[in-house]
């Protein structure tokens, strides 16, 4: 049982390093970039090879500022012109004919100028420009690093988000979140590194925006839920004392089979089957949100009269809490409110307001929630869409998808609060100064969790692919 | 002064080195891959200083400064040397920001400039080549030429050969799952524990390569390269139509072990190959080609030239690494950065995709469908003739109307039209069989649905033209029955209308007093397409009638103009109208058509399946840094570079026909090498090349390229995928034990313990409890959905949990739902082609065994199924009950614990549940979650 697998068999068949293995052979002294996470302290050997490959390019990495992201995904695509990006030309041509040459359109029914309907304030020292959709987040103003200029490749949802999510405008390429487990591992032995929590919206392109692609499967997203089972096939379908006497026939018979075949990886299965039982035990606590004072439940919105905030206050609160135990990438989807997402094609006006009711106070709370525990320097704050939306109408209310300039914004994990970066024509239809793409948006969230993008690499169809494929250069001026 | 005494220290290791003699393969060749190639490689733009290092050429050329960077035999003078080794960041090569090459490295450099830089082809782009097996010390170890050369890679290394063999148990279940993906039938494990002969095995083994088992497993394995799933993923995940029936083709071909070249063939172009009848159908072969179709794509593309652009990177990319090992879809935006592979072998392959159409078609069931309906034709010929008619020459509408542009006049009756199904077959023909048996005078020049019965189904389309004004005109006729626009292939809109609204359109049903009338006495009309957003891209039209109505299209015009064309404008033959012409000597011919027409509506109705077609027949350009909006040089289509290049290809259509032939080709080592090394893998767990999807510059080299070669000249020679496979499993090598030795990497090395894979552990739980249900083919069960499952395109209906008791096989892959149990053991996602799985090992495996409605299922079903067999003792039930999962008779300790832990679960049964059913179950599902059900050993 004690036979060292043959380094042959790196890739050869299961024989796994266990996790003393591995750490023996690593050698001390391996920080962040630690090897993967719960599904994977005991990776296979073909895996930990590939990890091991990782860390030796991991050798240089900067200096992380970041130990864990939330993603805010703002499904559908908010209007850049209505929440973060003020345009006064929109009111002094709302009706009339759009002056700029407009491109092609997901709904090809192009209306006039349209202004926002909301009004645009300053807020904090900054002096940030919010629109009245959030009068919450307005509040941590100066935790913002707003960046005005973002653009996608690709006018359909899920082409754009599976740009958004892998770097790639096709489906089965690794989603962010499982470069960042593959890449950085977990802190967690008892918990996925990549979580996503279900808001009742999976965005358009479905589970495959969390998929692990060609990585490892065990860096997919689990999905977790906040009510009802968190997470699938973690919770025992049987009563605790039933479970505990098969665990104990299938210690025995594993035992006599462990010693038998003196298999690495027989030993490491065995492992991880304890490992799921304490698995069991660490779900249930994670997700109960009973523990937490009144005052936070009442700062998130736990008690709001909008059920769709309810439902955004749990997620954040949930995602608050998998930070303290250190899961390394959470993704947040939106709640199914009446208008369903972000995707106003007509009836703006109810329909943004009805998203950014479901969001914004819980968003401000994670905010100032993780700030006061001390946890907001260590944790990066993403929220982005796909896209955005177009300033001229759809129809006569709404607005059609626009990929060619739109609002991002950071927070905390080391991310310039309180800054605006580049911006979009007068009209805000283009990005002008300081465009951005996607691939730059990712390889800034890796700059500041430790990683340069260019050197997380997985071998795979003849290359080594990356989240940024071959582009990305770091977002210099949302580094705080 | 520093840079000389590195190169003094470097000097010192090479003489240490210089004992193994340099191997420009395994020495060299990857450090200027890796190192070197990225900007002096076989990426002509992004080339510097002129200097690539992939050729001899190109490398021993004199640079720019004078000097050349390698002078063979002449290290001092070869300028990569000084380069490598220099200190000076802005003179050090790689360039600052990348890692200097380690001593080693350039001592390997060196020793092989000092031997004359010899440069060979790299090995995947060698010719085969068949070496006798070697002799190997140890006599008495080899069964087989296999064998002998496996051995001698241990014996190379120093080393003996495997120890040991594992015991006949495990070697039982080893070869049933590998052959089969089942467990071994109790009475099979009975009789080889009572006689674990080799001629047991060999029957065995014989009995699990006839059994339609074998395809289901083997079917799996294709399945994985052609990233088989039966929906299209993004938004509302649309559904692949008839993808099934390409599973079942699969597995159908692996059971009738159909052989290698003519299945591969047929997954290219078996639409234009021999037919071939198989599954119920005249002719099978064209169902193999929905292996170009099955990847994701998404509806309502703003660009729908990209998006035809994504979807052929997509096909390209499978094929590529799938068939030939190569990474061609590296080269979409540059020259290969490694591999002698330029972007124009892209193009030329894209160009074949861009002739190809996705076709929902009509296959016939019924083999004397084409017959009677020729027979048919010939009838309507001969009265025709018997009456005196002769073709009729039509004045072309473009003669008369300036600025419109004259698309198709089914002149000819649309010989250049491809049809499926029976309906069109008559198109042409100058009478018509009306509905009461009398013949009548048809349009001539119609591309007709109707000219024998309006009974009868069928499609028929258009070949492909450019879009060249706003507005296409159709002149038709026609009811209950469906014509079309498809730019650029683009075929979503039948699942979303989005951006192509108009495009697909229904002729409506025929009212009482219109469906009294012959079809010839209907009136004309036209409908007309606006293609404002679709300027220069290509098109074509689709007409599809699935029987019970009719179309038929006189002509296709293109103008400026929203207004159609006068209808005097359109044709002036002015037959149009219902004259019964015939005389009494056509009678006979008439009494022809006529048994022809009821036979063929006697025959049974053809099925839809998905396949390839070819629409039309030119070249592409290479697209510039992978736009499809700037245009290089015009590539013949299908030629690839370094399969056959020929100055004067004579491309016929799309080229697949061709492109299937090289592949194929005896003589080519691609396609034989990558089989080769795939069935290897999946019976070793290992490959012979490691990196079974790429054998290009990144990929691994093989560890015995003789072995490869010798199994790769086999299938080259005509063997079977069964006959490999047998020879393979009947080694000495197959049934070796694992070694404790720590093997150098080019030694062989036998099976370790290995996990099963995602299908085979979750039908092993249907077959051991008695659940699972044998049926081959069909339809697939709908997926399990789980509340987790989530999102668009979620199907209304979840499936069964346990699958109906069907192999896994069988069940729905849907891209947005794969399912969970699978994706814990490594199902891959349906991306593109995977030829090496994952194997995880992580605790959501456990999790999915302990806490699954999948593993808790099952095991109730076989709780109960042992508890109503109460006359047996609970020792012979637990004895069943090993054999049905480990394959082996408990042993003395197992049989105690496992009857104590009945007793004590029959204790723990609350109320009035059945105490045996729920005992028994337990028992069950702890035997499921043990390692040994999910290893084999």
């Amino acid at each position: 049982m004690t036979h060292h697998p043959s380094h042959h068999c790196g890739r050869f068949q299961p024989a796994p390093l266990t996790r003393r293995a591995a750490l023996r052979s690593i050698g001390g002294g391996f920080g962040a970039l630690a090897f993967a996470g719960l599904f994977g302290r005991t990776a296979s050997a073909d895996d930990a090879a590939a990890m091991l490959g990782e860390r030796a390019l991991g050798a240089n990495h900067l200096p992380a500022r970041a130990r864990s992201v939330i993603f805010l995904y703002m499904d559908g695509g908010p209007s850049q012109v209505d929440t973060f990006d003020p345009k006064p030309k929109l009111i002094e041509y709302n009706g009339k004919p759009f002056p700029l040459k407009a491109a092609p359109t997901q709904f090809n029914n192009n209306g006039n100028t349209l202004a926002s309907p909301w009004k645009f304030r300053q807020y904090g020292e900054s002096g940030l420009w919010v629109s009245d959709l959030f009068p919450h987040i307005a509040g941590v103003a100066d935790d913002l690093c707003v960046i005005r200029s973002m653009t996608s490749d690709f006018s359909e949802h899920t082409n754009a988000n599976y740009l958004l999510h892998t770097g790639a405008g096709i489906p089965g390429r690794p989603s962010m979140g499982a470069w960042c487990s593959y890449g950085l591992g977990d802190e967690n032995d008892n918990l996925p590194g990549f979580v996503v929590i279900e808001g009742g919206l999976i965005p358009p392109g479905g589970l495959d925006c969390f998929t692990a692609g060609f990585l490892p499967a065990r860096h997919q997203g689990s999905v977790m839920r906040p009510q009802g089972q968190a997470i699938a096939d973690a919770t025992p379908r049987e009563a605790l004392d039933a479970q505990a006497r098969k665990r104990q026939l299938i210690a025995r018979l594993d035992s006599a089979f462990a010693h038998e075949t003196e298999s690495e990886a027989v030993e490491s299965a065995i492992k991880n089957h304890e490992l799921a039982y304490r698995m069991q035990a660490a779900v249930p606590e994670l997700a109960s949100l009973d523990g937490e004072s009144k005052e936070t439940k009442d700062l998130y919105g736990f008690e709001s009269p909008d059920p769709h905030t309810r439902t955004f206050a749990r997620e954040c609160c949930l995602a608050r809490r998998l930070v303290e135990r250190g899961v390394r990438f959470i993704e947040l989807t939106c709640p199914r409110t009446m208008h369903d997402r972000w995707d106003q094609h007509s009836d703006l006006k109810a329909g943004h307001e009805s998203n950014a009711h479901a969001v914004d106070q819980p968003i401000a709370a994670l905010i100032r929630d993780l700030k006061r525990r001390g946890l907001l320097e260590s944790t990066l704050v993403v929220w982005s869409a796909e896209f955005g939306r177009t300033p001229f109408a759809q129809g006569s209310n709404g607005r059609d998808h626009n990929p060619f300039g739109f609002t991002a914004w950071m927070a905390g994990g080391g991310a310039k609060g309180g800054t605006v970066i580049g911006a979009t024509d007068e009209f805000g239809y283009r990005a002008v100064e300081s465009p951005y793409r996607i691939h730059d948006l990712h390889a800034t969230m890796l700059h500041l969790m430790g990683v340069d993008h260019r050197r997380l690499t997985f071998r795979f169809g003849g290359r080594d692919m990356r989240l940024t494929d071959v582009h990305g250069n770091v977002i210099a001026g949302a580094i705080g | 002064m520093r840079c000389r005494l590195a190169i003094a220290l470097l000097s010192a290791s090479t003489a240490a080195d210089a004992a193994h003699a340099v191997d420009f393969d395994r020495d060299v060749r990857p450090v200027l891959a890796a190192r070197c190639f990225s900007c002096h490689g076989p990426d002509a733009d992004a080339r510097k200083a002129g200097l690539r290092f992939d050729t001899f050429e190109g490398a021993t050329a004199v640079l720019k400064s004078g000097n050349r960077a390698i002078v063979p035999g002449d290290p001092g003078s070869s300028e990569i040397l000084r380069r490598v080794a220099a200190r000076a960041l802005d003179d050090r090569m790689p360039p600052e920001g990348h890692e200097p090459l380690t001593a080693a490295e350039i001592a390997a450099v060196r020793a092989w400039i000092d031997a004359g830089a010899e440069f060979t082809a790299p090995w995947a782009f060698r010719s085969l080549e068949a070496t006798v097996a070697p002799s190997v010390r140890d006599g008495a170890w080899p069964r087989s030429d296999i064998d002998r050369f496996v051995l001698a890679t241990r014996e190379a290394s120093g080393l003996a050969a495997p120890a040991r063999d594992i015991d006949p148990a495990a070697l039982l279940r080893r070869a049933s799952f590998d052959l089969t993906g089942l467990p071994p039938s109790e009475s099979d494990v009975r009789a080889f524990a009572a006689d674990p002969s080799d001629a047991n095995f060999a029957a065995f083994v014989d009995r699990a390569l006839a059994s339609p088992a074998f395809g289901e497993r083997w079917g799996r394995h294709w399945l994985d390269l052609a990233r088989y799933a039966e929906t299209l993923a993004h938004e509302f995940d649309y559904e692949i139509p008839e993808a099934w029936r390409y599973r079942d083709y699969v597995i159908d071909a692996f059971n009738r072990d159909l052989p290698p070249a003519r299945f591969v063939a047929e997954q290219i172009a078996g639409d234009l190959l021999e037919p071939r009848s198989a599954l119920g159908l005249a002719n099978a072969a064209p169902l193999g080609t929905a292996y170009w179709f099955l990847g994701p794509a998404t509806h309502a593309p703003v660009d729908v030239r990209l998006d035809e652009a994504d979807r052929i990177a997509g096909s390209i990319d499978v094929v590529g690494r799938s068939l030939l090992g190569m990474t061609i879809a590296c080269a979409r935006c540059h020259d290969h950065k490694f591999d002698p592979i330029p972007a124009r072998d892209f193009y030329a392959l894209a160009g074949t995709l861009r002739n190809t159409r996705r076709v929902e078609t009509f296959l016939d069931t019924d083999a004397r469908a084409a017959t009677l309906a020729a027979e048919a034709r010939t009838a309507l010929e001969d009265a025709a003739a018997v009456a005196g008619l002769s073709q009729q020459i039509r004045s072309l509408a473009s003669d008369a109307a300036p600025g419109m542009v004259r698309v198709d006049d089914a002149a000819d009756g649309g010989a250049a039209w491809s049809r499926a199904g029976q309906a069109f077959g008559a198109s042409g023909a100058l009478l018509a069989c009306a509905a009461d048996g009398t013949l009548r005078l048809a349009e001539s020049g119609t591309i007709d649905s109707a000219r024998l019965d309006t009974q009868l189904v069928g499609s028929a389309r258009s070949p492909a033209f450019g879009v060249s004004k706003r507005f296409l005109h159709v002149r038709l006729r026609g009811a209950s029955s469906w014509v079309r626009v498809l730019i650029d292939n683009y075929w979503l809109d039948a699942n979303n209308g989005l951006l192509f609204e108009g495009m697909r359109r229904r002729l409506g049903d025929a009212d009482a007093a219109q469906a009294a009338r012959d079809p010839r006495e209907w009136d004309w009309r036209v409908e007309t397409f606006d293609l404002l957003r679709f300027p220069g891209e290509r098109a074509y039209l689709e007409l599809v009638d699935e029987g019970g109505g009719w179309v038929e299209v006189d002509a296709v015009l293109a103008s400026d103009e929203a207004q159609p064309p006068a209808s005097e404008l359109w044709d002036v033959d002015g037959t149009a109208g219902a004259v019964d012409l015939i005389a009494p000597a056509a009678e006979s011919a008439r009494a022809k058509v006529v048994a022809a027409r009821d036979a063929l509506r006697g025959c049974t109705p053809p099925i839809r399946a998905l396949v390839a077609e070819d629409s039309g027949g030119f070249d592409e350009p290479v697209h510039l840094r992978g736009s499809p909006r700037a245009y290089g040089d015009l590539v013949p289509r299908g030629e690839l570079s370094f399969l056959a290049p020929r100055a004067n290809p004579g491309i016929v259509g799309s080229g697949r026909l061709r492109l299937a032939a090289e592949v194929t080709s005896p003589d080519q080592p691609y396609l034989w090498r990558t089989l080769a090394n795939r069935i290897w893998l999946k019976l070793f767990g290992r490959g012979i090349v490691e990196t079974p999807d790429d054998f290009g510059q990144l990929g691994a080299a093989p560890w015995s390229q003789a072995l490869l070669d010798h199994l790769a000249t086999k299938l080259a020679r005509g063997a079977t995928f069964k006959e490999l496979i047998r020879e393979i499993v009947l080694t000495r090598a197959y049934r070796a034990a694992a070694d404790d030795d720590s093997l150098p990497p080019a030694a062989w090395s036998p099976l370790a313990v290995r996990r099963l894979d995602a299908e085979a552990i979750r039908d092993a739980m249907l077959a051991a409890s008695g659940r699972l249900d044998a049926t081959v083919g069909g339809p697939s069960v709908a997926a399990r959905l789980t509340e987790h499952m989530q999102g668009r395109g979620r199907p209304g209906h979840s499936g069964p949990v346990d699958g109906a008791g069907r192999r896994s096989v069988y069940i729905a892959v849907r891209r947005n739902f794969l399912d969970p149990f699978m994706q814990a053991f490594d199902q891959p996602v349906p991306a593109t082609t995977c030829g090496k799985r994952h194997t995880s090992n992580v605790p959501a495996q456990a999790l999915a065994l302990l806490n699954s409605e999948l593993a808790h299922e099952i095991a109730a079903f076989w709780g109960k199924r042992l508890a109503a067999q109460s006359e047996r003792s609970d020792d012979a039930r637990i004895e069943s009950m090993w054999i049905a999962a480990f394959a082996r008779a408990p042993r003395a300790d197992e049989r105690a614990a496992a009857s104590e832990f009945l007793v004590s679960e029959r204790a723990a049964v609350q109320g009035d549940a059945d105490r045996d059913a729920a005992a028994y179950a337990a028992l069950a599902h702890t035997l499921f979650s043990t390692k040994e059900f999910v290893f084999l050993r």
